[in-house]
């Protein structure tokens, strides 16, 4: 990336269940067209998410994560900087995750300005394709709160 | 503790492997008594999902299965799958879709040099350590990855899950100007890995050797990335029609990934020091002499030093990508026509872990009526086992935290992709 761009990212796999939740929020994102907005989706390898917003002044991060007791649907809205972040177990199918992203870019300097992270509790991670419903209604609320940050940034 | 004979160890999560799964040791009365990789979540459910879909879906749908090498996923697919329809893909086409190939070879193995494998080397915990201390050298290290990256979203569209790949080519090609902007780009890689190539060899190596059969795809004249035919170092050769009978997958009760032998031959290796093994003399010549300087030698048998054949691989496969943009001429079409046909199709190419196979039945509109997907992680599973199991029990004497990290390392020379093949690693080793 070069520009001065925000951009969203949604970590995750569309075949493992709640685990695209992060993809499908980027897809609906990307039916509303919003100028100046840089679209990714990632299965969360570190370097990939480093190299996906270094330079931008605003990275959003959407993933699933595993919770106990999980209650399904539940958003958690956290900067980079949040020890949860730090330790976030992801749901994804490969083991590292955001937190090493971020140790990683501090250390050379790679992180966004801002870097936040949209969090849902998963109810199944299992294979299959399709979210589940509490899941998919947090993604549709999600994307209109990520286009919300967005438009407020590009007026100011 | 060392010089024990009962000892119980135990390590939660192995790192720096992609994916998750288990290793569990045991060490009982100061011998090896069982080593086990354990698999939980079921590794066939791509090929019961892909069952009555469309015949078009293959690529897109296993393509998902990895990150980190969906492009071997696509092109096993659709060579599978062109080989039932009848249809052959080749000139222009076959060369572009190699250079893609090359892309993720890049990509991958940059990753797993600097990221993933070097640190065991140097004795950091992981990649951010190692930044910490050698900022330039993880900084050359994803400028590498990224060289890849930027290859596979040129020709591919993008490079986690590249949606330009289709049955019999491409969705669009690149035009010309496309391909030449990228030769500064892939000449600095190229000298950045050789570095790679220069750096690596100087790591010490554990003494240790292993003589499975080494398999990998062969295509006389050049290095099989994307096409060519099975066979070993020990004279095996069968066409990729032959993996039904050749390659044998059995359950072990300890994991619901299937293990693969040769049938009537055993346990075998697959990936980087195979295919250097059986191709090596046919590598590009700055990787050759790459290899000539680091030592390596015709063969190299010393699983540890798989980082340096992967990064004699990574000088190749950018020597390629540059034989490659340099002759292109975009093919007059972006794809031909793969019309369905009842019956059985094989592919096989090289993942940058090994020889993935898939087979595919079709009905005679197109339906899938049944797949099988070999990855290269499931193939290397015994060879993994059999190579820790020996290891341990050369190196009894070691404190339980060396042993621990050498044989994590162990591992990591595999480059397993365990989610290729299943979910959530966790090391377990018991010494009683």
């Amino acid at each position: 990336m070069t520009g001065r761009q925000m951009v969203v990212i949604g970590v995750g796999n569309p075949y493992r269940r709640d685990d695209g939740f992060g993809p499908v929020v980027v897809s609906l994102l990307a039916d509303r067209h919003l100028p100046d907005l840089k679209l990714a989706t990632s299965d969360g390898e570190p370097t990939r998410l480093i190299e996906l917003w270094t330079g931008a002044t605003l990275a959003v991060v959407v993933d699933a994560v595993r919770t106990d007791p999980a209650r399904p649907g539940r958003v958690h809205r956290l900067s980079a900087y949040h020890p949860a972040v730090r330790g976030a177990v992801p749901a994804s199918s490969h083991g590292t995750g955001l937190g090493e992203a971020v140790d990683l870019a501090l250390v050379l300097d790679r992180l966004p300005d801002r870097l936040l992270l949209y969090a849902v509790e998963t109810d199944q991670v299992g294979f299959g394709a399709g979210l589940s419903a509490p899941v998919a209604e947090a993604a549709v609320r999600v994307a209109a709160e990520i286009a919300e940050l967005v438009r407020v940034r590009e007026v100011a | 503790m060392t010089h024990r004979s009962d000892r119980a160890l135990h390590v939660a999560g192995l790192a720096r492997v992609e994916g998750e799964g288990a290793m569990h040791v045991r060490v009982d009365g100061g011998r090896v008594t069982d080593v086990r990789l354990e698999i939980y979540e079921p590794p066939r459910f791509f090929e019961a999902f892909l069952r009555g879909r469309g015949y078009t879906e293959p690529p897109d749908i296993t393509a998902r299965v990895c990150g980190i090498c969906p492009v071997a996923y696509q092109l096993s697919a659709c060579r599978a799958i062109e080989d039932a329809c009848g249809v052959t893909v080749d000139g222009a086409l076959a060369d572009l879709r190699r250079l893609l190939y090359c892309g993720e070879w890049v990509s991958s193995h940059a990753l797993h040099i600097y990221l993933l494998h070097a640190p065991d080397f140097l004795g950091y915990d992981g990649a951010v350590e190692l930044a910490a201390d050698h900022r330039a050298l993880v900084e050359r290290g994803l400028a590498l990855k990224r060289a890849g990256n930027v290859l596979m979203e040129v020709i591919g569209g993008r490079a986690v899950h590249p949606v330009n790949v289709r049955l019999g080519g491409f969705y669009r090609v690149p035009a010309r100007a496309d391909l030449a902007a990228l030769v500064p780009m892939l000449r600095r890689a190229l000298d950045d890995a050789l570095a790679t190539v220069e750096w690596v060899a100087g790591f010490e190596f554990p003494d240790f050797t292993h003589q499975h059969e080494l398999l990998a795809l062969v295509e006389p004249g050049r290095y099989a990335i994307e096409s060519g035919q099975p066979a070993t170092d020990r004279g095996l050769r069968f066409p990729v029609s032959g993996m039904d009978e050749q390659i044998r997958e059995e359950q072990v009760p300890h994991s619901t990934a299937l293990h693969a032998r040769l049938a009537g031959r055993g346990l075998y290796t697959t990936g980087p020091l195979a295919r250097y093994a059986l191709s090596g003399q046919w590598l590009p010549p700055l990787a050759r002499q790459a290899a000539d300087a680091a030592g390596l030698g015709p063969v190299c048998r010393n699983p540890f030093r798989s980082i340096v054949v992967r990064a004699v691989e990574l000088t190749g496969a950018l020597e390629e990508a540059l034989r490659l943009v340099a002759q292109y001429e975009p093919p007059a079409v972006a794809a031909v026509e793969v019309p369905p046909a009842a019956g059985t199709g094989y592919g096989a190419t090289e993942a940058p872990r090994g020889v993935l196979f898939h087979r595919y039945r079709l009905a005679a509109d197109g339906t899938v009526l049944s797949a099988r997907i070999v990855p290269p992680t499931a193939q290397n599973q015994a060879s993994v086992e059999d190579d820790l199991r020996r290891f341990v029990a050369d190196r009894l004497a070691l404190d339980d935290h060396t042993l621990t990290h050498q044989c994590e390392q162990a591992i990591r020379n595999y480059d397993p992709c365990i989610s290729c093949a299943t979910h959530f690693l966790d090391l377990r080793m018991e010494r009683r």
